[in-house]
């Protein structure tokens, strides 16, 4: 008589621990297909795009070969050749690897820069706030993209990791003043006070009080930022000043489409890197409007 | 020895203007109180939106920096610690917070919001947290099974009682109580006054209580000081007080409490009327010259007055 008593306890247990954290996203994925499909889909296509970069040879794809000129797609080349005689596919793969990595390092690299200072600013305010704020004014007037071209031009040898680099410079001042923005709404609340009192030091406050109710914003703050930096680096070498060409990125491939013919008449070397940008990018922001509703309880779906 | 005494506290913010942003006035928040805790009693800061009272409160928790004054617990200056001494009294001073709904962070389940103070002064492993916190959580009656719900899943009610039940899992002495039922509904307010006069027999806290609710203080309170603008105009045992005001800021505030029973109307309505003429009339008199309110003056051994 007592055991399914206790048995029935347990259930009632169990179904009042709230789910907290992974579980919440997994359910929100599970309701909304879209948002699901996006998820498999940009997995795929990051883990199909770095794995399958580590077996392609970069210098036998960026080799020229004059006899294959805007070779049509075939089972030798599955999108064709550009004005060099070089397989698309392969350009393609390692651009989009090259062009995922440089968008996600510099996500990254600003969200945690725009963080820490962005928090420090907000939570102390006064001076602490005063020299970051004016610093961040400072970057956010000089002209960025002049800095860019020019810093194309001086250094020798340009590749990923010196872009990145330049990038994550100017582009954490976003991300420091919305979540300053944002922290200094939170202090003002009266949880902020009570950890003080409760004998919490600053930086635990800062971390584990105030960080958790920043996330909603900084989720989705960085998967629009992917998309954002995905697009500049694409935009600049676009322009001509991004990589080089001895380093392909998904920019490189449109901005062959500058010239009439390529855009008319051979449209395999542009339109796939466009289609390849443009499914990314959606992907990306119905992963981050996902992410979104998972951060905050009242739009949850599931 | 004294348990509390706060000694011309001032809490002056300043107001900045001019070219160079000099310091061109000063709003005084707090200006100039004094008054003394003992052990085991509950104090009742009374007063208008505005007149001080949170932040005397807030002061004497950290939360907000002194202008000059003293705040002596069990006969140390708590201003002149540095942060490390003050850690210490940390434990002994804790505050229960006015809005229930910003007070507890949403983020965190309640596990996490009553075991922080825990965490924070002593090495339990989570096992005996765990425990601790189902305890605690028991003693101010809600169901121990709660602890992975987040706040957000609970009435306001219940949030106070979760405040209330971190306030005292680190044992304090001293609990400044911010208005704390304000911002509930009056069926819950007087559970939770209740429970806290329980939990103040049981665990021998001294309460800084602070509201505008002259029914509740008066419920609550053993001894009662109106703030008026930043000073205390009156201060006595809740007898004095009620029995016998004496400052005209505390005769409008008793006129003010309505009176349900029909038979005293116009008995309430001519002690009215007459505290306002007496308002209209003397007024002046409880300033000096500079429009301040003056100092505190002895009627009786408990009973003492901002009569020139």
């Amino acid at each position: 008589m007592s055991t399914p008593i206790v048995e029935k306890n347990n259930i009632s247990l169990q179904q009042q621990k709230t789910p907290s954290g992974f579980s919440v996203i997994v359910r929100e994925f599970a309701k909304d297909k879209l948002a699901l499909f996006s998820l498999v889909l940009f997995l795929g296509i990051v883990l199909y795009v770095y794995i399958y970069s580590f077996m392609l040879d970069q210098e036998a794809i960026t080799r020229v070969d004059l006899f294959n000129i805007f070779a049509e797609p075939s089972s030798v080349y599955w999108l064709g050749t550009d004005y060099g005689g070089r397989d698309v596919f392969g350009q393609l793969i390692i651009g989009a690897r090259n062009s995922l990595t440089i968008g996600i390092v510099i996500t990254v690299l600003t969200a945690i820069i725009g963080l820490v200072l962005g928090l420090l600013a907000g939570y102390f305010g006064g001076w602490v706030d005063n020299v970051i704020m004016r610093t961040v004014d400072f970057i956010l007037v000089l002209p960025t993209t002049m800095i860019i071209i020019v810093f194309v031009v001086i250094v020798p040898e340009f590749n990923v990791a010196n872009f990145i680099f330049i990038m994550s410079i100017f582009y954490w001042t976003g991300k420091a003043r919305l979540i300053r923005s944002k922290t200094l709404a939170e202090r003002e609340l009266d949880y902020v006070s009570a950890s003080k009192t409760l004998g919490t030091p600053n930086w635990k406050i800062m971390l584990f009080q105030v960080l958790p109710n920043l996330s909603s914003i900084i989720i989705v703050n960085m998967t629009l930022n992917l998309a954002g930096n995905i697009g500049i680096e694409t935009g600049l070498t676009y322009l001509g000043f991004g990589l080089p060409e001895s380093t392909p990125s998904l920019g490189t491939l449109i901005s062959y489409s500058s010239n009439p013919d390529v855009m008319e008449n051979k449209w395999w070397v542009w339109l796939p890197a466009a289609l390849l940008i443009l499914v990314m990018m959606l992907c990306i922001n119905f992963i981050g409007q996902a992410l979104k509703r998972a951060a905050d309880a009242r739009q949850r779906l599931g | 020895m004294t348990f509390l005494k706060l000694e011309n506290l001032k809490v002056y913010y300043p107001v900045r203007g001019g070219f160079f942003k000099r310091v061109v006035d000063n709003v005084k928040a707090v200006d100039d109180i004094t008054l003394e805790l003992k052990e085991g009693e509950t104090y009742g800061l009374v007063g208008e939106s505005g007149c001080g009272k949170s932040t005397t409160g807030r002061t004497l928790l950290g939360l907000n920096k002194a202008t000059s004054g003293k705040i002596i617990f069990n006969d140390v200056d708590l201003l002149s610690l540095n942060r490390r001494e003050y850690s210490q009294y940390r434990k002994d001073i804790q505050m229960i917070f006015q809005d229930p709904y910003s007070s507890l962070n949403p983020r965190k389940r309640v596990i996490d919001i009553i075991a922080e103070p825990i965490r924070n002064f002593e090495k339990l492993s989570s096992k005996e947290v765990k425990r601790k916190v189902q305890e605690v959580l028991e003693k101010v009656g809600l169901s121990p099974e709660s602890i992975y719900k987040y706040p957000h899943e609970f009435s306001g009610g219940q949030r106070q009682r979760i405040g209330i039940a971190r306030a005292l899992t680190l044992n304090p002495r001293l609990i400044v109580a911010d208005e704390p039922v304000s911002a509930l509904d009056v069926s819950v307010q007087a559970q939770v006054l209740n429970f806290m006069k329980d939990i103040q027999k049981e665990f021998n806290l001294t309460y800084l209580f602070i509201s505008h609710d002259l029914g509740i203080i008066r419920h609550m309170c053993d001894r009662i000081g109106i703030m008026y603008k930043g000073r205390i105009v009156e201060q006595g045992t809740t007898e004095d007080i009620y029995e016998n005001p004496q400052h005209i800021y505390t005769k409008r505030l008793l006129s003010a409490i309505p009176d349900i029973n029909p038979d005293n109307r116009d008995k309430h309505m001519a002690f009215r009327k007459q505290v306002d003429a007496e308002f209209n009339n003397s007024f002046n008199q409880y300033f000096d010259t500079e429009g301040k309110i003056v100092d505190l003056r002895p009627l009786s051994e408990t009973h003492s007055v901002a009569l020139p």
